[in-house]
């Protein structure tokens, strides 16, 4: 009986995804939008919990056990506490209560620039010389003699953080946000977002760097996996191999200029073969991911109940 | 040379030397560096996941809810899913909150009611979603008809050879026969216009790679040692 | 596994005459010479006609005329769409001279024209109107500087209706693929030998478990890293019920790390029923199937970790991948694990190809668990999958000889709208 509800449960809300795709009623239509944006959403975030269950688990059982590399297993699970403390107490734009921005006293040693944020719009920044203003004035000073300067992309996202971060409410004309070069890194960063320990922080000096370190990574796996398919020495990785040559040296214009052709080539296998094997892969897929749908919502594949009681 | 002396971009540089070592082999930098991505990224997420979904789509229709009966006296409207303000989002909150019966060894098999409720819906809506997409379109236009030949030689005994590399490679994929007689060289050929697709994907996938990779190693000598400006 | 092999192999398989593929060819060729041929024909006659027509206009001066106005023959609500359409249909002015363009207008409650398109048809489709809002149209026709103007049309309205009928193709291939599937589970039942050729890949699902049984060595199965939302994460988890009782079976321990928690969820039921079934619960260990983290590299990073540290000595990598799918692969590779992957994901596979072993490619995966399984209920849907397969193959050729050989609009049969 308990696995019939939760196989009823499935089915009916596959009766419903199903059919609602060939109705064209508006009412049904908003119903479905907020099903699948909103309350599936909301069901699916607990699995979150019992996500970090499992990942908690396994890393205080690989501590317990004294398992290989065990003491790795302190760092993710210091590094998810303080992150998700900082995150959630934190905010995500600065808006919890806890402070993730150390520094503020820096213009007293600081020697150079500082940068004012001046109109929206143009976004240009006025130079100054800090050494003659004291911190509380900065942000009512008038411009003396201001150079303008284009923003990089870069001072543009920190300005707008900034904006963010403060009383969005404030006319913006009116605003003036004291940006400075940072002493440590030479960069533009807003007055007191010197040493910031926020989400965003960390998004950008861990997540960021470790992601597309992994990304990189590629360009040498590639070249690991051509010279692989080079040794296996059959036909279809020859083929393979020769056409991901073609199509990799068609599109150099270096090379295309001396090996006339080349680049008609290329073309043409992209056009013709490569279109045709995808066409026919994808409609095989089509009909596959097809049986496989069917396969779940008749109930004939229910391994997903699980074990345990009937 | 001008290295940089930001906490962060030491951090970040320091973490791509640990990730790029593992090339070489696995080490305790690249095992500590893998174990402080996987804790930060998942900290990131539970972040995410609060701001993202629990205020918006929980805390703050509840809360505006309440206040709008504290406000109003008691209506229906706050029933209303559709309204920005509302109580109804607490039946989804339950069934979600089924999900942590799996702790629960006596009423654990509850857990089955909000993977059900999902399973059905995401299973349901990709049946029609891929019979127009994979099939419906591709099958529209794998069909050779008159304009196509008007189009001049070539384009039109190209679309032709689409078609028959099409066929070709669905009947390499069929598995209900043996490749045998006619069906032996058809299913060949279809595999390797497969085999000539792929090679494609991989030539054109190569260029991108190796720019990321480029990437990475101008954050390292240009934004962190300052060797190249 | 056994069960089916060898008993009745041929039952149920296609019955026909095979011929040479010689004749094959010659029948494509001439296929293609006789519509090249008429395409020809029927191209030259037209091309000459607009030809000289186009020469006229340009020698002669354009005489001093008066300039006719478009008429609004037809503004309609588009009939079962799912609404904030209206068709305008128009005739174009009488007389010689021909307008350049037209510019399509439409007012709204607020009183406004608004440009709604400039066309050179005389037919427009306006989408993205509010329902159940009156609006009415008028047709300029520009002729250089100059234009004239239609008559006010009536007001309409764009309503909503229950059945989308643009969506007919759809339903119709899937009330076919349903009935074909009914058919086989209908088949199977009545206890009709399914007959599956062998495929690659997949026959050593059984050899690669027996190998980590040799050695020792835990057997690694990645369910992909997309979500419940992408089927082919269903099939990835069908699949690991299979190469759990495998697993079971020769008391082999199993990895699964997984990137959704949803995923993770219905994996570790999937892993722990497959224990509870082969009479082993007690030896599920909780910890085998476990969360890793939602990021897609951090997932790449801690799965190429497990494949360096605990060195399995077989490697699945089933569903749906993106970008890291060569990371995983490679560092499986140089492991000297046996990797077995299959993905739809078509962008990765010559990566799987060239990494792997054996690589299930598109719809393999699909076919996996029931091939794996050898249930009879699940063969079926493999056949009901691949006898779809060859009913579109049928209609693909057949719409093709049609098109070229009688000129029928075959492909507006299977758009959907």
């Amino acid at each position: 009986m308990k696995r019939k509800l939760a196989l009823y449960i499935m089915f009916t809300m596959a009766v419903w995804g199903g059919i609602s795709v060939f109705i064209g009623k508006q009412t049904v239509h908003n119903f479905d939008n907020l099903l699948r944006n909103k309350l599936l959403l909301i069901v699916g975030a607990f699995a979150i919990i019992l996500g970090l269950g499992s990942l908690i688990f396994h890393h205080t059982q690989k501590i317990k056990r004294n398992a290989r590399y065990w003491q790795y297993s302190y760092i993710t699970l210091g590094a998810l506490i303080i992150t998700s403390f900082i995150g959630l107490f934190g905010g995500v734009r600065g808006e919890g209560g806890l402070p993730t921005f150390f520094g503020g006293t820096v213009l007293g040693t600081y020697q150079g620039n500082i940068y004012t944020f001046q109109d929206k719009n143009e976004l240009k920044l006025f130079k100054a010389d800090p050494s003659r203003y004291a911190r509380e004035d900065i942000a009512l000073m008038p411009l003396p003699q201001g150079v303008s300067e284009d923003l990089s992309r870069y001072e543009k996202s920190v300005l707008l953080r900034e904006i963010q971060l403060r009383n969005t409410s404030l006319q913006l004309q009116n605003l003036e946000i004291p940006l400075m070069i940072s002493p440590v890194s030479g960069e533009v960063v807003p007055f007191e977002d010197d040493f910031g320990v926020s989400i965003q922080n960390i998004y950008e000096g861990i997540l960021v760097p470790c992601g597309s370190t992994m990304f990189a990574m590629l360009a040498f796996y590639m070249c690991s996996a051509a010279y692989r398919a080079f040794r296996m020495r059959n036909l279809h990785a020859g083929v393979l191999l020769v056409s991901a040559f073609i199509v990799m040296l068609g599109q150099i214009p270096l090379i295309t200029a001396f090996i006339p052709g080349l680049h008609d080539f290329r073309q043409w296998i992209l056009d013709v073969p490569n279109l045709a094997s995808k066409r026919g892969i994808m409609i095989g897929v089509g009909l596959g991911m097809a049986a496989t749908s069917f396969k779940i919502i008749f109930g004939i594949e229910r391994a997903w109940l699980g074990g345990g009681e009937e | 040379m001008n290295i940089a002396m930001d906490f962060w971009t030491w951090t970040a540089a320091l973490l791509t030397l640990a990730i790029l070592s593992f090339l070489w082999k696995d080490n305790p930098t690249y095992r500590a560096a893998e174990h402080l991505y996987i804790g930060v990224a998942n900290g990131y997420s539970v972040t995410l996941i609060w701001y993202n979904v629990v205020v918006p789509n929980m805390i703050d229709p509840i809360a505006g809810a309440y206040r709008q009966v504290a406000r109003e006296g008691m209506n229906w409207s706050v029933l209303n899913p559709f309204q920005e303000a509302n109580f109804f989002v607490i039946i989804p909150m339950m069934v979600g909150a089924l999900y942590i019966t799996r702790f629960i060894p006596k009423i654990s098999w509850m857990v089955r009611i909000p993977i059900g409720l999902t399973l059905g819906y995401y299973t349901a809506i990709s049946i029609p979603a891929s019979f127009e997409a994979s099939i419906l379109r591709q099958l529209e236009a794998s069909i050779v008809t008159r304009a196509h030949m008007t189009m001049g030689f070539r384009p039109a005994l190209w679309v032709f050879l689409v078609l028959i590399g099409t066929l070709s490679t669905l009947i390499y994929f069929f598995f209900s026969t043996e490749h045998r007689g006619i069906l032996k060289p058809i299913s060949n050929f279809g595999i390797l216009v497969v085999m000539i697709g792929f090679g494609a994907s991989f030539g054109l996938t190569v260029m991108a790679r190796i720019s990321l990779a480029i990437g990475r190693f101008v954050f390292l000598f240009k934004d962190w040692l300052g060797l190249v400006y | 596994m056994k069960r089916f092999q060898g008993t009745n192999r041929n039952k149920v398989k296609l019955k026909v005459q095979i011929p040479p593929v010689r004749s094959v060819l010659g029948l494509l060729t001439l296929l293609f010479a006789v519509s090249w041929a008429q395409a020809q024909d029927m191209d030259t006659l037209p091309a000459g006609m607009t030809g000289s027509g186009m020469d006229a206009v340009e020698v002669s001066e354009r005489p001093e005329v008066v300039l006719n106005s478009p008429e609004i023959t037809n503004v309609m609500d588009v009939p079962s769409d799912d609404g904030g359409m209206i068709l305008i249909n128009w005739k174009s002015p009488e007389g010689d001279t021909k307008p350049d363009h037209y510019i399509l207008e439409l007012k709204g409650p607020d009183g406004l024209w608004q440009i709604a398109t400039r066309t050179v048809l005389t037919a427009y489709q306006v989408t993205g109107l509010p329902n159940f809002v009156p609006f009415s149209f008028r047709v300029k026709a520009v002729y250089g500087n100059e234009f004239t103007v239609s008559d006010i049309s009536e007001e309409v309205v764009a309503k909503d209706h229950w059945v989308k009928l643009g969506k007919l193709p759809v339903f119709i291939a899937i009330f076919l693929f349903v009935v074909i599937l009914i058919a086989f589970l209908h088949a199977a039942r009545s206890g009709v030998d399914l007959f599956v050729r062998r495929i690659s890949g997949l026959t050593e699902v059984e050899n690669a478990i027996g190998r980590a049984t040799e050695m020792g060595k835990p057997v690694l199965y990645v369910p992909g890293s997309s979500s419940i939302e992408d089927v082919a994460t269903l099939a990835a988890l069908n699949i690991l019920g299979e190469v759990a009782r495998r697993t079971v079976h020769h008391d082999v321990k199993i990895i699964c790390p997984n990137r959704d928690p949803i995923v993770y969820t219905i994996a570790r039921e999937i892993v722990k029923e497959t224990y509870a079934s082969e009479g082993r619960p007690d030896a599920f260990d909780p910890d085998s199937v476990f969360f890793m983290v939602p990021d897609q590299f951090a997932y790449a990073a801690g799965v190429d970790g497990i494949m360096v540290r605990e060195k399995p000595a077989t490697i699945f990598l089933m569903g749906m991948f993106w970008a890291e799918s060569l990371i995983m692969a490679e560092t499986g590779a140089s492991t000297g694990a046996v990797q077995i992957a299959g993905t739809d994901a078509v962008a990765q596979l010559p990566f799987f190809i060239t990494a792997c072993d054996y690589t299930l490619i598109g719809e393999e995966l699909y076919a996996a668990s029931a091939y794996l399984s050898r249930e009879p209920l699940l063969l079926a849907t493999l056949k009901s999958q691949d006898y779809g397969k060859l009913i579109f193959m049928i209609i693909m050729a057949v719409f093709t000889f049609l098109a070229l050989l009688f000129g029928l609009d075959v492909v507006s049969l299977i758009q959907v709208r």
